[in-house]
């Protein structure tokens, strides 16, 4: 195997490994995260990054995700269709501002949180099981499995499924949320099966009606005395009938009845299903194999995938296990595995605002390059069955790296026009001057010392781009050095 | 994780076979692209985003069918634009295309669609975009395959635009030479003359060749689109939309000299619940209000700027929409999909006034409108008659033609 540097696993680490770790882990190898792996070997340095982990306190929720929630569109029998239709217009544009602020506020996390590797892990299980807010528009909800995410994701993956099976979010996004004995749908035992666990081809149609019956008996219901006093109108659809989030078993609703689901038979329920699918093989294989796509490692002989299999196994799916191992592995340091991983655009924004320690970046304006990008949070691809299949796909269409390029003026709050539309004309400086808010320290940095926070793979010239840039204007030439580095294809990678 | 959409796929597919072209080419194609397709002929397709409706587009006024089957979104016969000669009328809202078509330069195509036609978007957006009806689609759409198999544009990289954030089906080629323009000021804002010294080429890196190969692609667009800035466009009175701001970049890049040899772009959103869309299921009338002015605005100007400029004899535009609508309306002040519907074409060149037969609310199958010009026969003639190519090496051997255009 093919290394960077001929160390081994209890040696500490070089100055470029632990560059490359914290590239794939962390986001971005910032000098404070370089300096507290100082003299660790790979094990110590994953324990270090878990610890700080561990020990980040969680965020408080966004402002639109406090309080109890109320469903403003409950379908009353004393409500007109017009009053009803007006009310759900109304809903429509006050939920997408409830959903962006959720978004600003994990997206701050995301860019700024003392805990990146566990912003990291949240942003890989927010892509493997799914999101769509065109199907759950609750900000509380949604705030609520993103929670959920953070506190669970060291743990283990059985925990982690039997959490979001009942998790108000994914309960709504499957449709699970009143599913029924007598009324009984495939598509939540094929939404757990295909995204969550096994895979397609993993499994029986058999299975499916099985596991169906498993998942029935849930409903999420008003918090005790807080029922509405109105009468709801039974026939309108699910959506205008939940009076909260709360996930309560209705046993009257539940198929007791033994299941027999991949082979064995037992009076499965929805956690303990998911617990037994958990286990499978072809779970951990799957669940190996995209816990290595995000971290970017490349495995061409599948010895990791059958490492982390075992893993998965003498662990019980162990998160933080599969990172140990993945960490312990030569393909994660082999040079094969370096400077392959495109960065998502989340990966390039949180990398970009720790390498220039950027305190408060403009969110709304990231936000809105992200979503030109490809990566809008909340919200992954084909309605939230699946995730964002990462590498070469981040820049197809091929227009969407025009986009990435844009990333300094996205975070001097500066975006040009998006869209077709004709821009509107220019106010204030001209041309392409602006000022990215990079820390103070870093003002007076060398082109060299710049180039080197920024870190793009091998290839950029520092001397020839502050030759580039030297018919800037003084003010703003360390901003267009640092955009010219960002519209680079090295700094696509890590 | 099945999570990558088969549209992302196709624009992946028609990425990768691009590359080795931006590499060697890119440089050379927009030095010389001027020169060589410059008398070049082009196609512009126009999506009208939905189903549009027929009946409500060329309005048959003296048929009671119609008025008794409409009751409250019929177009009254004094407000129509009558057509001399005949017992039909555009809609009012069309009055800039009236003008075009008096002037000669715009027609109507009549009862278009094909037989067992779909009321599917999906399907309906599948057939008249791959210009197949086979159970299977090509994976490419017809004017990708023309790109792939027989336009003289050599190794072009944007012989086929699309103005959209992805390629959609029609440009879809094997040899990866469309490009989609979603973005054009972020385009316009790449560096395009950066001479950083790359010390890692010939360093075994995959994916920053792949990279570096994308960036090359996206350079060559921007440098056309910087080029096509010096275009008239600001001159007319483009409409102020995504549509309206499409037309006018196409307009500038024809006028420019750019090889690019065909362009996409469409009107309507189904992206946005507020925007209007084709496909009129609800208010009806109040859509094709604002749908059909900002169309024959986008119009008049495209055919002003061209004419000014003296492209409009190399320019062919045609329509496309996933069906017309039932003859009956519904509840909401609308119509249900329907069947056979109408294509517009326009251009120096174009067969002007109103082609093919009008409906025959006589003969209505299922509530739609029956075909009687398979759209087959359309895309034939301007394979064969606008862009010089025998229409069989595209669309198989069973298409007949349907004359638009004044070879």
């Amino acid at each position: 195997m093919n290394r960077i540097q001929e160390h081994t696993a209890d040696d500490a680490l070089s100055a470029a490994e632990r560059r490359h770790l914290l590239r794939r882990l962390a986001f971005a190898a910032t000098p404070e995260l370089d300096r507290s792996l100082q003299g660790l070997s790979r094990d110590e340095a994953l324990s270090a990054l878990v610890r700080a982990t561990r020990q980040a306190p969680y965020p408080e929720p966004p402002e639109a995700a406090r309080g109890l929630w109320r469903n403003p569109v409950l379908r009353f029998t004393d409500l007109s269709d017009a009053d009803f239709e007006s009310i759900v217009d109304r809903q429509a544009e006050n939920a997408r501002a409830a959903i962006d602020d959720v978004r600003r506020w994990w997206l701050a996390e995301l860019l700024t949180s003392p805990a990146p590797l566990r912003e990291n892990l949240v942003l890989f299980l927010h892509g493997v099981f799914g999101s769509s807010t065109d199907s759950v528009d609750a900000p509380h909800a949604l705030h609520g499995r993103n929670a959920l995410l953070r506190r669970r994701c060291l743990g283990t993956v059985p925990d982690l499924l039997a959490s979001l099976v009942i998790d108000p979010a994914m309960m709504i996004q499957i449709g699970m949320d009143g599913h029924r004995r007598l009324r009984v749908s495939d598509r939540p035992a094929k939404l757990v099966l295909d995204h969550w666990t096994v895979g397609e081809g993993a499994y029986e149609p058999r299975d499916i009606e099985e596991l169906s019956r498993a998942l029935t008996g849930w409903l999420l219901v008003a918090p005790e005395g807080r029922e509405p006093a109105r009468a709801l109108d039974r026939r309108a659809p699910r959506a205008a009938r939940r009076t909260g989030l709360v996930p309560t078993l209705q046993p009257a609703e539940f198929d007791a009845g033994p299941k027999t689901i991949l082979g064995r038979t037992r009076s499965f329920d929805a956690r303990s299903a998911v617990r037994w699918l958990a286990s499978q093989e072809a779970t951990a294989r799957r669940f190996g194999r995209l816990l290595m796509t995000h971290l970017g490692v490349e495995d061409h002989d599948a010895a990791l995938e059958t490492r982390l299999l075992a893993t998965y196994r003498t662990t019980g799916g162990s998160i933080e296990a599969l990172l140990r191992e993945i960490v312990r592995s030569d393909a994660f340091w082999s040079e094969s595995s370096r400077w392959t991983l495109i960065k998502s655009p989340v990966h390039l924004a949180a990398g970009a605002c720790r390498q220039l320690g950027i305190p408060s970046p403009p969110l709304a304006e990231v936000a809105r390059w992200l979503e030109a990008s490809g990566q809008t949070l909340f919200d992954t691809p084909n309605n939230g069955e699946g995730g964002w299949p990462g590498q070469e796909a981040w820049v197809a269409p091929a227009a969407r790296l025009a986009v990435r390029y844009h990333l300094a003026a996205a975070l001097a709050g500066r975006l040009p026009a998006l869209g077709l539309q004709r821009p509107d004309p220019p106010t204030g400086e001209a041309g392409d001057a602006f000022a990215v808010p990079i820390e103070t320290a870093l003002r007076e940095a060398s082109a060299a010392a710049l180039l080197e926070r920024l870190d793009p793979a091998p290839g950029l010239d520092a001397e020839a781009i502050e030759r580039e840039v030297s018919g800037v204007g003084l003010p703003h030439r360390q901003s267009a050095f640092i955009r010219r580095v960002m519209m680079s294809p090295q700094y696509q990678l890590a | 994780m099945s999570s990558i959409t088969r549209r992302d796929l196709l624009t992946w597919f028609a990425l990768t076979p691009t590359v080795p072209f931006f590499v060697r080419r890119s440089a050379e194609a927009t030095t010389r692209g001027s020169e060589s397709t410059h008398d070049g002929r082009v196609v512009v397709v126009l999506r009208l985003r939905g189903g549009n409706d027929g009946l409500n587009t060329v309005v048959p006024v003296r048929d009671d069918r119609y008025y008794r089957a409409r009751p409250t979104i019929a177009i009254p016969g004094r407000q129509a634009l009558r057509i001399d000669g005949s017992d039909l009328g555009l809609n009012p809202w069309l009055a800039d295309v009236r003008r075009l078509m008096d002037d000669g330069h715009a027609g109507i195509v009549q009862g278009v669609g094909y037989p067992r036609s779909s009321r599917s978007h999906t399907r309906a957006t599948e057939i008249w975009e791959t210009g197949s009806v086979a159970a299977k689609a090509p994976e490419h759409g017809w004017l990708g395959r023309y790109l792939d198999h027989a336009c003289e544009c050599g190794d072009e990289p944007l012989a086929g635009v699309q103005f959209a954030e992805s390629l959609g089906r029609t440009l879809a080629s094997a040899s990866g030479r469309s490009a989609s323009i979603g973005h054009p000021e972020l385009l316009l804002g790449m560096d395009t003359a950066a001479t950083v010294a790359d010390t890692a080429r010939g360093r075994r890196a995959p994916r920053l060749d792949y990279l570096r190969q994308v960036d090359n692609g996206l350079a060559h667009a921007a440098r056309q689109l910087h080029r096509a800035r010096a275009g008239t466009g600001g001159d007319f009175d483009y409409p102020d939309t995504a549509f309206g701001q499409s037309l006018r970049w196409t307009g500038d890049m024809i006028e420019t000299g750019c090889p690019t040899r065909v362009y996409y772009v469409s009107i309507g959103s189904f992206d946005t619940p507020s925007a209007a869309s084709f496909d009129t299921h609800v208010d009806q009338l109040a859509k094709h209000r604002i749908l059909f002015t900002e169309l024959g605005r986008g119009l008049r100007a495209f055919a002003r700027h061209l004419r000014r400029s003296g492209q409009l004899d190399r320019v062919l535009l045609l329509t496309f929409s996933d069906f017309g609508r039932l003859v009956a309306e519904n509840r909401s002040g609308g119509t249900e999909h329907g069947d056979a519907g109408l294509l517009f074409v326009m251009g120096g060149r174009v067969r002007a006034g109103l082609l093919g037969e009008p409906a025959n609310l006589g003969k209505v199958t299922r509530g739609g409108l029956d075909a009687t010009v398979d759209f087959r026969d359309v895309y034939a003639d301007v394979l064969q008659h606008w862009l010089g190519i025998d229409p069989a090496a595209i669309l198989g051997n069973e298409v007949g033609s349907f004359p638009i255009v004044n070879a």
